[in-house]
């Protein structure tokens, strides 16, 4: 009843929220515990949270867009990887009903998913700032 | 004033999240209409970083509940993803706006809009079934329709779309709005899917929670490049908002639609209230 690309987009979708859930739970504890050394530990950060992201970044040095790849070692840093997980799902999704579209010459389907693909990755990239 | 530490912010935010998390589900909103004006409104956090927030939890909210939607037919992925896209494309643009514009003004427009919900919730009327007339040709051409088992009528129920190509410009607004405030969209898409669309309430609300996935996606990574996602705020809020939503769905089939309608509704009009004082400078 269900078409087949839907059914795997739900078990994509399944997996991510799962994958997220889990560690991203495990990452927070990491976080609040100190296990791993946070780059901006959290009670800095939270001296700042009043002000606009722009002064937060100046004043604490905090890495934006995917500058967390050099310091992946960091717990906060492990949790914006995650957070970027996440908001990449729909890219995986996206990306993994494509071939069932194609395969069923869905031609108009397969053009939109394309460029929800493309608007993501563009927006993702970080080369639109304020 | 009491002064708090970091972490028992997080403490808060996590368990006002968790309870966010189970209205979300039971009243088919998106969560970042409840999120959003509360958060901004009672914490002394930088809206910046409330608004990032609250596209986060949206965005997490839709991801847990997504996959049953679509496994069960109750939200539609070939009806989502051409306006999916377009309220994408104009999320993105949304948040740049509403990045630009001053505080106080989103914070203002937040309440302004917040509470007009509250009030549309209150008074307006919902149609499970709404009558719908010839499809139009873009619906035709995208082939959108389908059907579904409605288990209270124990009959395949069919549904199809009416005002496709108006739709669209519909989507584009309410991405646009979307990514202005942080407010998820899923308190948007449902009269709009449903009354203005013709879609089955059902339908309408569980493709409306499932559409959040992709049209939030987009404006949370501008928000998230900008440096307006802090984890402190924003992972205990959607590890709160996750675990509320699975919660939600198991105790949804015992709960009263009225109890969570005027709950949500008081919710609504806190955050609301709270949000316009805020951002006119009467109580900060």
């Amino acid at each position: 009843m269900i078409p087949n690309e839907q059914y795997v987009y739900a078990k994509i979708l399944h997996y991510c929220s799962i994958v997220t859930l889990l560690l991203l739970t495990l990452t927070f504890v990491v976080y609040v515990t100190g296990a791993i050394s946070p780059y901006i530990p959290p009670e800095k950060l939270f001296e700042f949270l009043t002000y606009e992201s722009d002064e937060i970044i100046k004043k604490t040095e905090m890495p934006i867009g995917w500058e967390w790849i050099g310091l992946v070692g960091y717990s906060d840093m492990l949790l914006y990887a995650l957070l970027s997980f996440l908001a990449l799902s729909t890219v995986l999704c996206y990306a993994s009903i494509l071939p069932i579209l194609v395969k069923k010459k869905e031609k108009v389907y397969v053009i939109i998913a394309l460029l929800e693909i493309i608007v993501l990755l563009f927006v993702s990239s970080g080369i639109l700032q304020s | 004033m009491i002064e708090l530490s970091w972490w028992m912010y997080s403490i808060i935010l996590f368990i006002i999240s968790f309870i966010l998390g189970m209205f979300v589900v039971m009243a088919g909103v998106g969560g970042g209409v409840l999120y959003t004006p509360l958060v901004s409104g009672f914490f002394p956090f930088h809206l910046d970083f409330v608004r990032g927030t609250g596209l986060f939890v949206a965005l997490a909210g839709s991801i847990a509940a997504g996959p049953g939607l679509l496994k069960r037919g109750l939200a539609d992925l070939r009806l989502s993803m051409p306006f999916a896209l377009v309220a994408s494309v104009f999320s993105i643009i949304g948040s740049f706006i509403g990045l630009a514009l001053p505080s106080w003004l989103v914070q203002t427009l937040i309440g302004v809009t917040v509470i007009t919900l509250a009030i549309v919730m209150t008074v307006g009327k919902k149609v499970e079934f709404p009558e719908t007339k010839e499809p139009d040709r873009l619906s035709k051409t995208l082939a959108i329709y389908g059907f579904y088992y409605d288990e209270n009528l124990r009959k395949i129920v069919e549904w199809r779309v009416q005002r496709g190509a108006q739709s669209l410009l519909m989507f584009a607004v309410i991405g646009l709005i979307a990514g202005m405030f942080g407010l998820g969209a899923g308190w948007i898409n449902v009269p709009v899917l449903s009354i203005f669309m013709g879609i089955p309430l059902k339908i309408a609300a569980g493709t409306s929670k499932f559409l959040i996935s992709i049209t939030d996606s987009s404006a949370a990574w501008v928000y998230l490049n900008n440096g307006c996602v802090i984890p402190l705020i924003t992972v205990p809020s959607v590890l709160g908002v996750m675990l509320g939503s699975y919660y939600g769905v198991a105790i949804m089939a015992k709960a009263s639609p009225k109890v969570i309608r005027v709950a949500v509704v008081t919710i609504l009009l806190i955050g609301g209230i709270r949000s316009l004082l805020k951002g006119l400078g009467i109580w900060i």
